[in-house]
């Protein structure tokens, strides 16, 4: 993009000035945030980064100073304004276009297609000399951005000026000022605290002889290019919206659901295969040797391989070489899914449902399932007779109680937390949810249970404080790995709160 | 202890504007207890309303009870899917639609939002002053995202932010799979259900800060439609704000599984629970 005229005329707010736009900014901010901000945007950061800085730095959105900014983008300038702050600007049509911060308490966001030329000012009247400066941040009453100074525009410029008098010409003003502001140690020329790392454009010489009215580029309106993006909604198959690479073939055609994160397993790749190298928790079939009696359970085909801990590929999660951009649509709905917490990986038989009878299980005399080789029923503790079993639906194999008295069937996926949420992928269902309400300390998503057959696991979800296993007979230790949990366990997640197991085998 | 009833109740407002450049509005909504739905009809100005329409029909017909269960919503996304296939295909496109919204729903007496999306337009979830993007976009931007082919910054104005991936009719082949998210519900949560008309043209911040400081939702509805408008208004704009203003859990009586049947059941009788008729839904334009 052509770089564009910049002035400020000096004033008590801070004018914040990058390649790509400019902003005013309440004085009464900290400069150090002013400039922090501008650091920001110098980055490339759009709109919602301006804001999110702004209300960081203020303690919420509805505490940010009165502001206006600027910020150009391919089809147009995207403004904000807030406040007693004001944004004039000529459209691509020539037509002035006036944007201010309104009543509404929050601010008026506006996209304006290919502007010529636009002015932002605060609440205080703007007097003095206009100055040019190509990046920084300085003390403003009042910006502008692509302004033409010849004859031709003069008309536009009145109309942007409230009081042309106290306006110089741009080229006067250099010429007077003898200096482009804006670099570090220029404070006689009302330059504070400028980062010493800026890239401040000082003008030649020349540039000050050859910078008259009239001569000044700016960026020219973009017609037509704001509309074409605004076209009615298409859908299309994943199949035509995707850009398709070399080597992605085997992404679409009919290959299960599978992971292709680190450590997945290649296709044909037996459930029972072990570890794979530098993979993730997910990657790892631990769980199929914590108990022996999982290992001999045939599992459905599309969960071969994926452990039950397999995450949701995210972006930069995977090589690329290994996973197409089409095979995601269609296959596992979340992925990159932040919220997708306890979802079933793309290999935990998203389309190919497991087995419902996948559970091997004796009973006892009041029918209630054990697993294989008991001897006496753990929920009613009666004995169990002599039985070859057979293989049941996934049961429920247990409860958890949690001390404020809520208790869960332990089947499925359980997420406990203050405020749990869960996704569900094709075919999966959706987990439970266990809340603890009333302990601030206790993560949103702060616990993970999954049942796995007769088997139930446990994983901590990055919570904040920890989750810490109390055992019988055992010093309690705090969670860093899925670990498998049995009867009478105990997940302390502080301060008293906690969950118990209870009724396991 | 004594036993009470789950409690969920809501209100809810509701606003629709066919914004500045479109001859027509061709969003649908749907907005009584217990779903709130919108659905953005694309396929020209007759198809896409007629398809949008065909969506809200098909969840008003399919959405029977008190509460909304992921099994209810396979059915009212199979149906709707059906019903806008069978719409009449102009000499262009065929007539589509997306869908997005908030099922009221329970979990072991536990008061729950069950959200769910097919496309573009979003829902978000406004909870403890934090405003959280719950809906995953099926577009073609997201999974260029996704795959950091882009950044957010180019995402906002790439060319073919309009094309999705997912949606009812529209031609696509195989019905679709509709997404859905559980979240336990709390009090003072509030859900924005929106076309890409609202989140196209305003940034994340503008609608947190909008619902923060707009109490009444009707209100809240009407504030983020015209600051869209305001913003541009390039497309249709609708948006559905839904309160949770009180939310009770039915406590569970931890009683041991006596019944063998008990056991197996896996999908257990639930507890006695009220809902509230939601407030009267107001509606611009």
């Amino acid at each position: 993009m052509t770089p564009v005229e910049v002035t400020w005329i000096a004033g008590e707010d801070h004018g914040l000035v990058w390649p790509d736009g400019l902003a005013l900014v309440d004085g009464d901010l900290e400069l150090s945030v002013a400039e922090q901000l501008w650091s920001v945007m110098s980055d490339g950061s759009d709109l919602a980064g301006f804001l999110e800085g702004l209300s960081a730095a203020c303690g919420g959105l509805l505490a940010i100073p009165g502001f206006a900014i600027g910020l150009r983008l391919s089809d147009g300038v995207h403004f904000a304004v807030r406040g007693d702050f004001r944004v004039h600007a000529t459209d691509a049509a020539g037509e002035p276009l006036d944007i201010s911060g309104g009543e509404a308490v929050t601010w008026s966001e506006r996209l304006v297609p290919g502007t010529v030329a636009f002015m932002l000012s605060g609440p205080a009247d703007a007097e003095g000399v206009a100055r040019r400066l190509a990046n920084g941040v300085v003390p403003a009453s009042r910006l502008t951005s692509g302004l033409r100074t010849g004859q031709d525009a003069e008309g536009a410029r009145d109309d942007l000026v409230e009081s042309p008098e106290t306006s110089e010409p741009v080229g006067r003003a250099l010429e007077d000022e003898g200096l482009v502001v804006g670099f570090p140690g220029n404070e006689d020329l009302g330059v504070t605290a400028v980062p010493n790392d800026l890239d401040v454009t000082r003008l030649p010489e020349d540039d000050l002889v050859t910078l008259l009215p009239g001569e000044l580029d700016v960026d020219g309106p973009i017609p037509g290019a704001f509309d074409d993006l605004w076209d009615a909604t298409i859908a299309r198959s994943v199949e035509e919206a995707a850009v398709r690479n070399a080597g992605e073939e085997h992404a679409s055609a009919g290959v299960p659901n599978r992971p292709s994160g680190p450590g997945a397993p290649s296709p044909g790749t037996p459930a029972t295969a072990g570890p794979t190298p530098g993979t993730g928790p997910g990657a790892d079939p631990w769980w199929r040797n914590a108990d022996g009696l999982i290992s001999g359970v045939p599992v459905g085909p599309g969960v071969g391989g994926a452990g039950p801990w397999q995450q949701p590929a995210r972006h930069g999660d995977h090589d690329g070489e290994t996973i197409g951009r089409l095979d995601l649509e269609g296959l596992v709905p979340g992925i990159g899914d932040r919220r997708a917490v306890g979802h079933p990986g793309p290999g935990g038989g998203a389309s190919v449902a497991p087995d419902p009878r996948a559970v091997p299980a004796v009973f006892c005399s009041r029918a209630h399932p054990n697993p294989p080789q008991s001897t006496a029923c753990r929920i009613c503790r009666e004995a169990i007779p002599p039985d070859v079993g057979r293989r049941v639906a996934q049961p429920v194999v247990g409860r958890m109680r949690a001390s404020t008295g809520a208790t869960c069937e332990l089947i499925g996926i359980v997420l406990v937390g203050r405020k749990p949420s869960g996704a569900r992928g094709h075919g999966a269902d959706l987990p439970q949810l266990l809340v603890i309400p009333g302990y601030p300390h206790v993560s949103s998503n702060h616990l993970e249970i999954r049942v796995d057959g007769w088997t139930v696991f446990a994983r901590d979800l990055g919570s904040l404080n920890g989750t810490f296993l109390r055992r019988r007979g055992e010093q309690p230790s705090k969670l860093t790995e899925p670990i498998p949990i049995y009867n009478g366990d105990i997940l302390d997640l502080g301060h008293g709160a906690s969950v118990v197991f209870e009724e396991m085998p | 202890m004594t036993q009470h009833e789950m409690i969920f109740t809501v209100a809810a407002g509701v606003a629709t504007d066919r914004g500045r450049r479109r001859q027509s509005n061709e969003d649908g909504y749907l907005a009584s207890a217990p779903v709130f739905l919108v659905a953005d009809g694309m396929g020209g100005h007759v198809g896409g309303a007629a398809a949008s329409r065909a969506v809200v029909a098909a969840f008003v017909d399919s959405i029977a009870g008190t509460w909304v269960t992921p099994a209810g919503l396979d059915e009212a996304v199979a149906r709707a899917a059906r019903e806008v296939a069978a719409l009449p295909a102009s000499a262009r496109s065929a007539p589509g639609s997306t869908v997005t919204g908030v099922g009221m729903a329970e979990q072991n007496g536990t008061p729950c939002w069950l959200v769910f999306n097919i496309g573009d337009s979003r829902t978000y979830r406004l909870s403890d002053g934090e405003l959280e993007q719950v809906t995953i976009d099926h577009s073609l931007v997201q999974q260029l995202l996704d795959h950091g082919a882009i950044d957010a910054v180019e995402a906002r104005s790439h060319g073919e932010r309009n094309v999705i991936t997912r949606a009812l009719g529209a031609g696509m082949s195989t019905r679709p799979a509709v997404d859905q998210w559980l979240l336990v519900a709390a009090p003072g949560d509030r859900i924005l259900i929106c076309s890409d008309g609202l989140h196209g043209e305003l940034t994340d911040q503008l609608i947190a800060a909008t619902l923060l400081s707009v109490p009444e939702p009707v209100a809240a509805a009407r504030s983020l439609v015209a600051a869209a408008i305001e913003a541009g208004g390039r497309d249709n704009v609708t948006a559905i704000v839904v309160d949770a203003i009180e939310v009770v859990a039915a406590p569970r009586e931890s009683t041991p599984a006596a019944d063998p049947d008990d056991v197996m059941d896996l999908d257990g009788p639930t507890l006695p629970r009220t809902m509230r008729v939601p407030e009267p839904l107001a509606e611009s334009e």
